[in-house]
């Protein structure tokens, strides 16, 4: 497509983006998460407390201009842990989507195309089993019947996330696969192949970006909850949840220690959350 | 003022889009007496649809904006009507049976509720009271008159359990519930096939031509018109060509469109496929000036592009737009 | 007019030994089986389509003109019956037959809103047959191009999506797309149903001229009977699944023998009188079309008939040949 057209589509996008302007705030908030993580080290008042850091002077002291969110139990400041902190968010969350939804995706679309037949009833009947268990005690088994480290809290979460996919794509699939369009594919000849991947799945990847988008913040919620309980990241990594969980001996009188990590993991969670609003009017009603 | 039922003057509708303001409506000029039976024929996206939902000012706005013009109905404007006016108007007056009937009937409710609410909503415009029983009596009664059999099961059904000429005939017997005195029947029978559509409009005629209701009767199908009504508009992009009664204007047609639009029918006698009309619709976002069909008009003259052209009278009841007959 | 009626079932493979044939349908039946039962739609059916010819179908709803095409295709696979091209046994699906089956046999789509992948450009759209039939590179860019000339499209049509195109031009990408591997036969599966008059005669042109120009043939389906006088040159008419009767095109209009063929006829919408004139006699039409699930029993039509005799309630009437290539399935022939 050449670049005019481009250009006018990016317009247009961002036309139908912005008619609300809560999603602009929300894309503001993810840029900002995002550029806070890659550049936590020049951004963070404190980057030396991130990891290893003992400070017992000034341990469990309250905000102060010195200390915007105050410090934790072995003193180290809170806000510079928390832009760290970011990093593992996000980390579970790329790392989470990008290996759930493909094969969750590709299910999706056999199951579809393939309707009413043995391959759609095995494929479904699995993701059923998988969708029947509660997400957090199958992640929680995972964890447990593993080492309790920040990896295998995110394949815990992978695992329990891609059949959220294939229903979603085997929906779509099966009533694209009865489009016209489909048809004259099949008629001319084209694989099966070609099918599922040239004609269906352009078909599908609004839904499945909207739902990724807006799946971003779930995956945080539900690694941040892991590491409270302490199936998720250790310390010392700066991780939010396990940050709320440090804390959490300590309220109400230190309230700041777990306060401020969760209003920033609710942050992060809205933010994401508007964007996806608004990444769905965008690709919407094209 | 005019002693007819329906008197559109020179409705100008545009429609706010992202590119910009589409110019749909140009000045719509079109008149039904009372008891009187009108055509409106025009192909897709040439205005219909949405002058007939002015009527019953049923357009949303936004995105459509009537920019100018007069919609008088028994006398009074529509365009100025207060929202009580309003729902009295489409309980009491105006009644409309819209192109698909499934997507016209509620799928959750039985149909017999449907008209049912209808009988109750028109009686209260009327302001009067109506029993349970009174409601079961007369919709059983106008599901005889749409010829439906076994009335009372049909009552007890929901839309999915009926074929599509049932369906249509629902939505008819729906209509004529309210007893309004017009009806609006936007291509009535189109997607039902022609056995069942002829079924659909013979009951149709018969019905009004019964109860004495005008009706506006749409269609892109020329021939299904042709049996059913007493005169005929033809319209073309956003305005009326042509109007004449319907032995006039399919015996002699005036209108370059309409001329074109009839030869472009194949013919039941043979004579091989016609040329079609050269040229596309024009795009309402930048209409051509002046007429709008002269990009394709074979007859084009200079005066053609400054004004569109009003109805010129040629003859008894045969109005057309178009330079060619008057404004010389 | 011939009197001595050949009363025989005539099969029309047996009489088809001749050449020129390109599309062979004999005794095809195509049964769904759904929660209500069992759907017959299409319910034995035979007829031939020559090198050349436009055979049109023409039916209404629950006729099973749709699901012949489809079956005949290969998006379908018979239940029972044979489909042959040029003396090739196609009675499969399309993922089994041979490619160069599937270069030769194209089709057309009723809805040209979704006949083409809303996501993709017009230039891709087109190259998909191309690169099924592995067409280079180079050779799908030159092709393209001239599809649209054929089509008459500008060339900047290429990059553009099918959402900012009309209906009309919609439709000429698919038939664009149907005549790119050069085949032999397309099926037009109610091309301009969809489009204005003007649209039609505009595409129906062109078709006509293709066909010529390429040699190619039809089967053309519509329930519109006007453009079928003058596009097929022959018409068979089906209902709930089964032929009603087969003619030549001027004798299916002029000398329509079939009750439903009459009833048919007599309903078209038509403008000028010289047309209503040659509508045959009016038969109002009764009752509903039954459902496919549900078909009567005899003959499938007898209970909206109006020549209907006991014998019709009870047995499924004969296909029987009344004049040379006027065949029709019922049992008042004229004596």
């Amino acid at each position: 497509m050449n670049s005019e057209l481009m250009k006018e589509r990016a317009k247009r996008n961002w036309y139908k983006f912005s008619r609300n302007p809560l999603s602009i705030v929300g894309l503001i908030v993810v840029l900002s998460v995002i550029l806070i993580a890659i550049f936590a080290d020049y951004v963070a008042p404190y980057p030396e407390h991130a990891f290893v850091f003992v400070d017992f002077k000034n341990a469990k002291s309250p905000p102060t201009l010195k200390n915007l969110c105050g410090t934790d139990l072995a003193g180290r400041d809170i806000l510079s842990r928390i832009f760290f902190g970011f990093r593992y968010s996000l980390l579970m969350a790329i790392s989470v989507l990008s290996v759930a939804t493909p094969p969750g995706v590709l299910l999706g679309l056999i199951a579809g195309y393939m309707r009413d037949t043995w391959v759609d009833t095995v494929i479904m009947r699995v993701a059923d089993v998988f969708l029947s268990v509660p997400s957090m005690v199958l992640a929680l088994a995972v964890c447990s019947m593993l080492e309790p480290t920040l990896y295998n809290a995110m394949l815990a979460v992978t695992v329990m996330w891609w059949p959220w996919y294939t229903r979603l794509v085997y929906g779509l699939a099966s009533s694209i696969k009865n489009e016209y369009f489909i048809q004259a594919a099949e008629v001319t000849g084209a694989s099966t192949i070609s099918i599922l991947f040239g004609e269906i799945l352009p078909n599908c990847l609004s839904p499945i970006f909207t739902k990724m988008t807006l799946d971003v913040g779930w995956v945080i919620l539900i690694g941040s909850t892991l590491s409270f309980v302490g199936l998720g990241a250790q310390p010392p990594t700066p991780d939010l949840g396990t940050m709320v969980s440090d804390g959490s001996k300590y309220i109400p009188s230190q309230w700041w220690i777990s306060l401020f990590p969760a209003l920033f993991i609710v942050l992060i969670i809205l933010g994401f959350n508007l964007l996806g609003d608004g990444v769905r009017d965008m690709l919407a009603g094209d | 003022m005019s002693e007819e039922l329906v008197d559109i003057r020179n409705l100008r509708v545009y429609f706010s889009i992202y590119e910009g303001l589409t110019k749909v409506l140009n000045g719509v000029n079109f008149r039904v007496a009372r008891g009187e039976k009108v055509g409106l024929i025009g192909e897709a996206g040439c205005g219909k649809t949405t002058t007939v939902k002015s009527i019953m000012k049923i357009l949303p706005t936004p995105p459509a904006i009537i920019e100018g013009g007069e919609i008088f109905l028994e006398g009074k404007d529509v365009l100025k009507m207060s929202q009580q006016e309003l729902q009295t108007m489409r309980r009491k007056t105006v009644s409309m049976i819209f192109q698909d009937p499934t997507a016209a009937l509620n799928p959750v409710f039985k149909v017999g509720d449907q008209i049912g609410d209808i009988i109750k909503f028109s009686q209260l415009a009327l302001k009067e009271k109506v029993t349970k029983e009174e409601i079961k009596e007369r919709t059983v009664k106008v599901l005889k008159e749409v010829q439906m059999p076994d009335p009372e099961r049909i009552m007890n059904s929901y839309p999915i359990q009926l074929s599509g000429g049932m369906r249509q005939r629902i939505c008819i017997a729906m209509a004529l519930v309210s007893a309004s005195n017009l009806l609006i029947a936007d291509e009535p029978g189109t997607n039902l096939d022609v056995t069942i559509q002829d079924q659909v409009l013979r009951l149709l005629g018969d019905l009004v031509k019964e109860r004495g209701t005008s009706i506006i009767l749409i269609s892109h199908a020329l021939g299904a018109v042709k049996g059913l009504v007493d005169r005929v508009y033809v319209m073309y992009a956003g305005s009326m060509v042509e109007a004449a009664t319907t032995a006039d204007l399919f015996f002699d047609p005036l209108h370059p469109y309409t001329k074109a639009l009839f030869n472009a029918v194949p013919k039941l006698t043979g004579g091989g496929i016609p040329e079609g009309i050269l040229g596309r619709i024009p795009n309402y976002l930048n209409p051509p000036p002046g007429c709008r069909f002269n990009p394709r008009c074979p007859h084009s003259m200079p005066q053609c592009l400054e004004g569109a052209p009003p109805f010129f009278d040629v003859g008894e009841s045969h109005e057309v737009a178009c330079y060619l007959y008057g404004g010389n | 007019m011939s009197e001595r009626a050949t009363r025989s079932h005539v099969t029309f493979m047996e009489e088809t030994e001749m050449s020129g044939e390109i599309i062979a349908i004999k005794n095809l039946k195509k049964y769904f089986t759904t929660d209500e039962g069992v759907v017959r739609a299409v319910d034995g059916i035979s007829f031939t389509i020559n090198e050349g010819e436009t055979f049109g179908l023409v039916g209404e709803s629950g006729s099973g003109k749709s699901t012949t095409a489809y079956t005949l295709m290969g998006l379908y696979t018979p239940t029972q019956g044979e489909i042959t091209y040029k003396g090739m046994d196609i009675s499969i699906g399309v993922k089994d037959r041979p490619l160069r089956l599937k270069k030769e046999m194209q089709m057309v789509f009723q809805d040209p809103g979704s006949s083409l992948n809303p996501k993709k450009s017009i230039q891709q759209i087109l190259e998909v047959p191309l690169k099924v039939h592995g067409v280079s590179a180079e050779g799908r860019r030159k092709r393209v191009i001239e599809l649209l000339h054929m089509v008459e499209l500008p060339e900047d049509y290429l990059e553009r999506q099918p959402t900012k195109i009309g209906g009309g031009e919609k439709q000429m990408i698919a038939i664009a797309r149907a005549l790119a591997t050069n085949p032999r036969f397309i099926t037009l599966d109610e091309p301009t149903s969809a489009l204005d008059v003007s649209m039609q005669a505009k595409i129906i042109n062109k078709l006509i001229q293709f066909q010529k120009e390429l040699d190619l043939s039809y089967l053309f389906i519509t329930h519109n009977l006007s453009l079928m006088r003058n596009v097929a040159s022959r018409v068979g008419i089906m209902y709930l699944g089964k032929l009603c009767e087969v003619a030549p095109t001027g004798e299916f209009f002029s000398k329509p023998l079939h009750p439903y063929t009459k009833m048919l006829l007599s309903s078209i919408p038509v403008i000028t009188d010289e047309e209503e004139r040659v509508k045959p006699e009016k038969v109002v039409s009764r009752g509903e079309i039954p459902s496919p699930v549900n078909v009567p029993s005899g003959c499938y039509f007898h209970p909206r008939c109006n020549e209907c005799k006991d014998i019709c309630m009870r047995d499924d009437p004969p296909m029987i040949e009344v004049e040379p290539g006027h065949f029709v399935k019922c049992h008042s022939e004229p004596l």
